[in-house]
């Protein structure tokens, strides 16, 4: 059995199939208005059983891209594919039967009960009513089910939109912003609930956010996109092992060891405190070598600690060259 | 009917139907307030309760279309719902559903109209008899102008975030149909909200002098009630293409 590289959690398989498939893929997909390209020949692949973290500032195409997946709006040119078929307006809702989704803000109609908005859902997806209790188990909201929407709180209202996106076992889950105006507790809560999604429910998730310290605990894949563009996508250990960190340098010895720094022509900077020195990311043959190097002419090298950068670190240096990633 | 059960359950506690009750029953009490009271007036009940009706409806239905069209959209509007139905069902359907139900509600109001007229009759001891012809011209004219009216008012509310616009351009229809009543006859051509006085089945003629009003059956203005359904058609199609070519 294969695994998704970088994760633990296990790929799921169509039958038949020896290699691991994508749920979404997007070819040359684009976006225009006017004269504003919101999304740029977009090639998305999001492989079945992952969560897959699409990430972007504010206006890089995120949500337009996530509406065009579902057939909100219309391309302005390229493919959609999901769950293996290209879509089109014939077939689109027969897909989408077989999805989840919640695009920016919740959905619900505040005059009624949860019960009442989810049976409206159930009928329109063809769904036994019976699978609601289900549902609202997995939002916790089953105690709330007889409360009006219009007195849930927005995590509330949120949990709601995720089990309205649940009924019917979709096996893809579109998530924009799900966890937008949510207290801390409410953003924990509904990071345990996605991060469970592929066990629980078998469901594939494509999940946006802001929120990058959040999202960096539940995906597995990421996309990067900015100017509509995609900068990055692959396994988030693959991002982290492109992306490589300062290393932390403490040595006995430290002016030794900035003559062999500079000798090798390595800058070394201030590591916050005298016997420790800041190298820039270095690969892994050059920081053995140079290990070598400092332990030979006596510098004394007591550690070696590589930073990770962290999700947000690496977005944002990404975002900031607009540099795509190989 | 899966896409107009969900509109019906979305009805529910939103107050549609006493709304709709409302709007007949405003008519109905206005009309069994100024139902003929003498037995000379009751000798001519039923013509002046069917010429009074339509300027009735021409000052209560262009508000009352517009807030059973507002509220029927506004649901969606207020939910944020348009991003979730339209995964879930086809734009065409969800457009159909709510017409289908708009139009349910209309005949509804239609009806409560249609039962109060005989009713109003037997209980104010009218005389003359009802012609049965006349009185189901103006129910037909009475559903179509409203149909007519929803459909503008739904219009409004797909293309305009804010409720009140439609209920406020209703509201001054409903003025404009009135004056348009009381302007050469041309004039209420020209103002849709008050097709229901160009398209009454009685007319009357008033003598200043002997202060005597005479009941007059008029010729039936098919080419009128043709346009009005011709407009509320056009209406519709636009209400169809705001739904489907919406982007959210």
């Amino acid at each position: 059995m294969m695994t998704v590289q970088g994760t633990e959690r296990p790929a799921i398989h169509r039958k038949g199939e020896d290699t691991m498939t994508n749920i979404i893929e997007t070819q040359d997909l684009c976006k225009t208005y006017g004269s504003h390209t919101a999304v740029d020949h977009l090639d998305l692949q999001v492989p079945e059983g992952s969560v897959y973290g699409f990430i972007g500032p504010n206006g890089a195409g995120k949500s337009t891209t996530m509406k065009m997946l579902l057939g909100l709006i219309h391309p302005t040119g390229g493919t959609v594919r999901l769950l293996g078929q290209r879509m089109n307006e014939h077939n689109r809702r027969a897909i989408l039967r077989h999805t989840g989704s919640l695009i920016e803000s919740p959905a619900g109609y505040a005059h009624l009960t949860a019960q009442e908005n989810l049976q409206i859902v159930a009928d329109l997806k063809q769904v036994p009513r019976k699978e609601i209790d289900r549902v609202l188990e997995i939002v916790h909201l089953k105690e709330y089910r007889r409360r009006k929407v219009g007195q849930y709180s927005l995590g509330m209202r949120q949990r709601l939109g995720i089990a309205q996106a649940l009924l019917g076992s979709p096996e893809l889950l579109v998530l924009d912003e799900p966890t937008n105006g949510l207290d801390p507790a409410g953003i924990q809560e509904m990071r345990s609930l996605i991060s469970e999604m592929p066990c629980t429910c078998g469901a594939t998730v494509l999940i946006s956010s802001h929120l990058l310290n959040e999202l960096e605990m539940i995906v597995d894949h990421v996309g990067i996109i900015n100017n509509g563009q995609l900068l990055f996508q692959g396994p988030l250990e693959n991002l982290r092992r492109h992306s490589q960190g300062d290393i932390l340098l403490e040595v006995l010895n430290p002016v030794q060891a900035r003559r062999v720094l500079g000798t090798a022509r390595i800058s070394a900077g201030d590591g916050g405190a005298p016997d420790r020195l800041l190298l820039p990311a270095l690969s892994p043959r050059l920081l053995a070598e140079l290990v070598q190097q400092l332990a030979d002419q006596g510098a004394g090298v007591v550690g070696v600690t590589r930073r990770t950068k962290t999700l947000e670190e690496i977005f944002l240096s990404l975002t900031e060259t607009g540099k795509e990633v190989g | 009917m899966r896409a107009l059960w969900a509109e019906v359950q979305k009805a529910h506690r939103r107050h549609d139907l006493p709304v709709a009750v409302g709007i007949g029953l405003i008519v109905v009490l206005w009309a069994s307030a100024s139902a003929p009271g003498t037995a000379d007036e009751r000798a001519t009940g039923y013509s002046a309760l069917l010429y009074a009706l339509p300027i009735m409806n021409a000052v209560v239905m262009p508000v009352g279309m517009a807030a059973l069209a507002s509220r029927i959209w506004d649901a969606e509007t207020k939910g944020q719902t348009c991003k979730l139905l339209f995964t879930l069902q086809s734009r065409d359907s969800l457009f159909g559903a709510k017409t289908a139900l708009g139009m349910l509600e209309n005949l509804l109001v239609c009806a409560l109209e249609g039962l109060a007229l005989p009713v109003l009759g037997m209980s104010q001891g009218f005389t003359e008899v009802l012609n049965a012809g006349i009185f189901l011209w103006l129910l037909l004219c009475t559903f179509c102008v409203n149909g007519m009216l929803y459909f503008l008012a739904f219009l409004l509310s797909i293309r305009l975030a804010n409720q009140v616009a439609a209920l406020a351009v209703g509201f001054c229809g409903a003025l404009l149909g009135l004056f348009a009543a009381f302007m050469p006859p041309w004039v209420s051509y020209l103002i849709p909200f008050g097709y229901y006085i160009p398209l009454s089945p009685i007319g009357m003629n008033w003598d200043a002098d002997t202060r005597i009003a005479e009941m007059f059956l008029r010729p039936l203005c098919w080419p009128l009630l043709a346009f009005t359904v011709l407009l509320a058609a056009v209406l519709a199609r636009l209400c169809r293409q705001a739904i489907t070519t919406k982007e959210v």
